[in-house]
């Protein structure tokens, strides 16, 4: 089979060049990359190299002619059986901006041809159309591929055969479900609309291990215990930005972020203030599994006026959330794990994470979200957790 | 007999005999005081007082463009939905129009959700999703309005035949104007539960004016409750702007609808005195046929009739107009706090989902 | 008619009287209201017998009032009942269009409240019926959100589907094709079953080309891939059995196998939904195709009264054929 030798384009405003020498002759033998012709445009003189190892076929330029771009100035025979010359004259032949890809002026390809010519690097010019009018079906050229396949395994120095052969695997489109359409919209909105700034304080979580071990809990509802006393102390974290003014909430309805399947719910605990740690950690799970397999009620989505979002599960440290609107701060939780620290000039082995605070700062100024963390640090670190059962 | 408070020769309207052979009633009388409790009559006259103020307000906020669509008001003609939801049983059903804003208030619905119906905001009962006067919510048994009149007629015969074909005693009421009687819908459903004898009350709401069409370029009868007769329903003609007699007339409607005797037409007798909607000046009604219709105001009226049976006093009156006043305040607090709903809500139920989401 | 193994074959008429009785005999929400449907038995005898079984009231003989039956249907549904309206032709759907595009399609976007009805619709040509008895009515509803649109092909999808309208939630238009009553018939399985709503099926598999359709014209597609086969054509042919809400993935996939397709419908062509399937094709499987989107259907007029002017309009076997042979080519 043959492959062409096309007039590259050396430059980007250059659109034509001068074949000046063929520096094989007619049926001439030529390795890859060997200088095969030297052609000029403008002022730069240049050797093309061979596009592959075989015989100059086909001399269709000679020297001193100018030609356009993409032209082809001669082929190559490479091994195989010879493929017809197609029809149509050859100066109509130029090179599209599709990778790999030659396609012809005036004639058209099916998206699906296009989409496997570029996804196997298919020069269709090799390939015989057998469709309406002589047309590249896509049959068309999946037997062709088919064909290279064969003549690559037999001849390890085929190029094409090779590009053939390594199959990449397609791109796949995931349709967007109307959960990550959603999800998508608010995150972007609330990146528009909320002045976003994080601060980290890292907690020890010693006197939170002691009694979780002992009732067998997860790290959350303690630090959702801490987040209320935190939020009473500090009640503009729980609030909302409206044009009106800062709407400081009456209710503490406390946002867990739960990853589900294809995306992310927010289920709220009502009134997270009223509840123990017994308590929260049982509707922590129940909302945890019942959104994970969709059985929330829309008002158990709704009315959140503060959010947590538990990104240590996996060992994430420290995260920069992005704030649930219309809330105004969310707290993400790092993952625990013992740590040296010094403790009064003594090296000292305790469990350490890092809180995340995303907050509004068009509402809550730096100082503010410190103290309010300084208080959920104070409180995760001191709190006497057995009266809060 | 009374003498008709509606003169034909001021309205080209006037009481003539319904299908059952008696007079009309055209109001209060000393009958209906036997009849109507003073716990009643009062409660009757707090909502006239609710709905009015509740709709001045929706009229002041239209005007001061806080509200995206239309505004559509009762304004005078409070008494027919006052009356005949007050006439009705928890359990019972109504499918009102846009100027029923009484019925709402008296079926539960709270001024503030009305008001952040009006503003768009998630708090509404549509969450937004429609706006001013097409609320419903099948928990208080009201089926919500859908603009093209008379629509709801057919539907409402539909929920009564619910009731018939599971020997429930419930009814329901429903309402349209002079132009949805035009409608082939209002014929289809007339005919229908005339038929089958289903426990529906028919109400109209003759307010002589279909947006700027009067009555007489409406239809060619002098009384919309002539259409009544060609199904063989009994119809009644009342005072509109009469509470009592309003609720009077229901009250004997649903009890015959609940005893299985079919239903029964009302034609309320009124005026419209606001335009179609807030936007429209109605240039079209004359201004001397306004003035008189003012007189006779179906709040005026109740004062008047509950000072002549003893009723209330004056000051009873002015504690309940400061007292509707606080209400509204608060809802229109309630209504601005809330939130707008987001816009990828508007993706939000279009089918219902497997749950059983109607009446049981 | 009986099988040699001794089953009982059920033609789509049957099917569907099946699966209003069992569906009537298990739930006593379910009524059926409509004109002619109950001392007469229905225009086409489906509700035959129903009234002496039922009662005059859970089969329920209207005036000639198609808004009233769908509105009524749809006030009885909110109310807690699983109505089932008759429309005794699917062209008279439009006499209740209004009810159904404005009022049962709107309630629960609106105001939260479900409307569970189903609304039968004897539809489609081939029966000499003529401009006002053989309409295809699915392009006016296909358009309105909040309604769902079924249209079985078989017998057995004819009583699946029909008992998934009546357990569904939503206002369900049902179109059962008149010309294929009496002329399919299967066996149907002893126990139970229902079609869900939703979800199309590939009836004949293919490589070469995929023919996507419904109602009558699944048949004319199979009688078509029978013939190509001959010639070494392999035809898919998708039944989408539901038109809303649409089976897109399945129609996809068999877009992505075969690169080729063509959409067969007997309404008229002009903003039919093939019209829509081709639109989503293009939009989703555009790089998978290899040549044009085709539509089979019927010219854009109404439906000519004298048989050969309907044989003319209705989209037949050979139809199919010319269009299969040329993309096959392509």
């Amino acid at each position: 089979m043959a492959i062409d030798i096309i007039m590259p384009q050396l430059g980007e405003t250059v659109a034509e060049g001068t074949v000046i020498k063929w520096l094989v002759p007619q049926n001439g033998h030529v390795e890859k990359d060997q200088p095969i012709l030297e052609v000029e445009t403008d002022k730069v003189a240049l050797e093309i190299p061979a596009p592959a190892s075989g015989a100059l076929s086909e001399i269709l330029v000679r020297e001193g002619e100018t030609v356009a771009v993409g032209t082809v100035l001669g082929r190559l025979e490479i091994g195989g059986q010879p493929v017809e010359t197609r029809s149509q004259s050859d100066t109509e032949r130029r090179q599209e901006g599709l990778a790999g890809t030659s396609v012809k002026e005036g004639e058209h390809f099916s998206p699906a041809v296009r989409r496997l010519a570029k996804e196997y690097g298919v020069d269709l010019y090799q390939i015989r159309g057998t469709g309406a009018g002589g047309r590249i079906t896509k049959t068309d050229v999946l037997a062709y591929l088919e064909r290279q396949r064969g003549i690559a395994s037999g001849s390890p120095s085929g190029e094409i055969g090779d590009r053939a052969a390594q199959e990449t695997p397609a791109d796949r489109l995931i349709p967007l479900t109307s959960m990550r359409r959603t999800i998508a919209q608010r995150m972007v909105e609330s990146r528009r609309t909320a002045a976003h700034a994080t601060t980290f304080f890292e907690v020890d979580f010693r006197a939170v291990d002691t009694c979780r071990t002992q009732h067998n809990l997860t790290y959350l509802p303690f630090v959702v215990h801490a987040v209320v006393q935190g939020l009473r102390a500090y009640p503009i974290l729980n609030s909302s930005w409206t044009d009106e003014g800062i709407l400081c909430k009456g209710a503490i309805n406390i946002g867990i972020a739960v990853a589900v399947e294809d995306g992310l719910l927010v289920p709220v605990i009502a009134r997270a203030d009223r509840y123990g740690l017994l308590t929260l950690a049982k509707m922590i799970a129940d909302l945890a599994h019942r959104a994970r397999t969709k059985q929330l009620k829309p008002d158990e989505v709704q009315g959140g006026t503060f959010s947590i979002t538990n990104h240590g599960g996996m060992g994430s440290v420290f995260s920069t959330p992005i704030i649930h609107q219309p809330q105004i701060a969310i707290l993400g939780v790092g993952a625990v794990c013992k740590r040296a620290v010094v403790l009064d000039d003594a090296i000292a082995i305790r469990p350490i994470g890092i809180l995340s605070l995303s907050f509004d700062h068009r509402v809550i100024d730096g100082a503010t979200a410190d103290r309010f963390m300084h208080k959920v640090k104070d409180c995760l670190e001191h709190e006497r957790w057995e009266h809060h059962l | 007999m009374n003498t008709p408070i509606i003169e034909r020769d001021q309205q080209g309207v006037g009481a003539v005999e319904n299908g059952s052979g008696a007079k009309a009633s055209l109001h209060g009388t000393k009958e209906d005081r036997m009849k109507i409790a003073k716990a009643d009559y009062l409660q009757m006259y707090y909502y006239l007082r609710l709905t009015r103020a509740l709709e001045d307000r929706v009229t002041v906020l239209y005007r001061q463009g806080r509200i995206a669509g239309g505004a559509y008001t009762s304004h005078g003609m409070e008494a027919i939905s006052v009356g005949y939801a007050y006439a009705l049983h928890a359990d019972d059903v109504i499918a009102p129009y846009h100027r029923d804003m009484g019925a709402y208030l008296v079926r539960g619905i709270t001024p503030g959700e009305v008001l952040a119906q009006y503003l768009g905001k998630r708090t509404g009962p549509t969450k937004g999703k429609d706006g001013n006067v097409h609320l419903g919510d099948l928990r208080r048994g009201i089926i919500a309005f859908v603009s093209h009149l008379a629509d709801n007629l057919p539907v409402a015969a539909g929920a009564a035949l619910a009731f018939k074909l599971r020997g429930e005693t419930r009814v329901v009421v429903t309402n349209t104007g002079d132009g949805g009687t035009s409608r082939g819908d209002f014929h289809e459903a007339l005919n229908f539960a005339s038929v089958r004898k289903l426990p529906v009350v028919f109400f109209c709401n003759n307010n002589q004016y279909a947006y700027s069409t009067p009555l007489h370029l409406q239809m060619a009868i002098r009384d919309v409750a002539e259409r009544a007769k060609a199904y063989a329903m009994p119809s009644e003609i009342v005072d509109g702007n009469d509470v009592g007699a309003v609720y009077l007339a229901a009250q004997r409607a649903i009890e015959r609808a609940r005893r299985g005797e079919g239903p029964t037409f009302i034609e309320c007798k009124t005026m419209r005195m606001h335009g179609h909607s807030e936007h429209d000046s109605a240039k079209y009604v004359p201004r001397a046929l306004l003035e008189e219709w003012k007189k006779k105001d179906p709040i005026l009226k109740a004062e008047r009739i509950l000072r002549e049976w003893g009723y209330a006093t004056d000051s009873d009156f002015q504690a309940v107009q400061q007292r509707v006043i606080k209400e509204i305040d608060t809802a229109l607090e309630f209504a601005e706090r809330s939130p707008l709903p987001e816009g990828p809500e508007a993706l939000d139920g279009v089918y219902a989902d497997s749950e059983r989401e109607g009446l049981a | 008619m009986t099988t040699a193994t001794g089953a009982q074959e059920i033609t789509y008429l049957e099917a569907i009287s099946q699966a209003l009785d069992e569906e009537m005999r298990q739930d006593p929400r379910v009524f059926l209201l409509g004109e002619d449907i109950g001392v007469y038995g229905g225009a086409f005898r489906i509700t035959e017998g129903f009234q002496d079984k039922y009662g005059e009231w859970r089969v329920l003989d209207t005036p000639l009032s198609e808004s009233a039956i769908v509105g009524a249907a749809i006030g009885a549904g909110m109310m807690g009942m699983r109505p089932v309206a008759e429309m005794q032709f699917a062209d008279f759907i439009s006499c209740a269009f209004d009810q159904l595009t404005e009022v049962a399609a709107k309630n629960h976007y609106r105001w939260g409240a479900a409307v569970p009805i189903v609304i039968r619709a004897p539809y489609g040509g081939g029966i000499h019926g003529g401009p006002f008895h053989s309409a295809c009515p699915e392009a006016w509803f296909f358009h309105t959100p909040g309604l769902k649109i079924v249209a079985p092909a078989t017998a057995y999808d004819a009583k699946g589907l029909l008992k998934a309208a009546i357990r569904d939630n939503n206002p369900v238009i049902y179109l059962e094709h008149k010309f294929l009553y009496r002329r399919i018939k299967e066996v149907l399985p002893e126990e139970e079953f229902v079609v869900p709503i939703g979800q199309a099926k590939v009836v004949r598999e293919g490589q070469d080309l995929s023919l996507i359709t419904y109602g009558a014209m699944v048949h004319v597609a199979l009688e078509a891939a029978e013939i190509l086969e001959r010639e070494g054509i392999a035809m898919e042919v998708v039944d989408l059995r539901t038109l809303v809400p649409m089976d897109t993935d399945t129609i996809l996939e068999s877009v992505r196998k075969t690169s080729k397709v063509m959409v067969l419908h007997e309404d008229t062509k002009t903003g039919g939904v093939g019209a829509e399937i081709a639109a989503r094709i293009a939009e989703q499987a555009f790089d998978a195709l290899d040549g044009p989107i085709i539509r089979v259907a019927a010219p854009d007029t109404p439906v000519p009264y004298s048989p050969p002017l309907e044989a003319f309009f209705i989209p037949k076997v050979d139809d199919v054929l010319e269009a299969a042979r040329g993309l096959a080519a392509y």
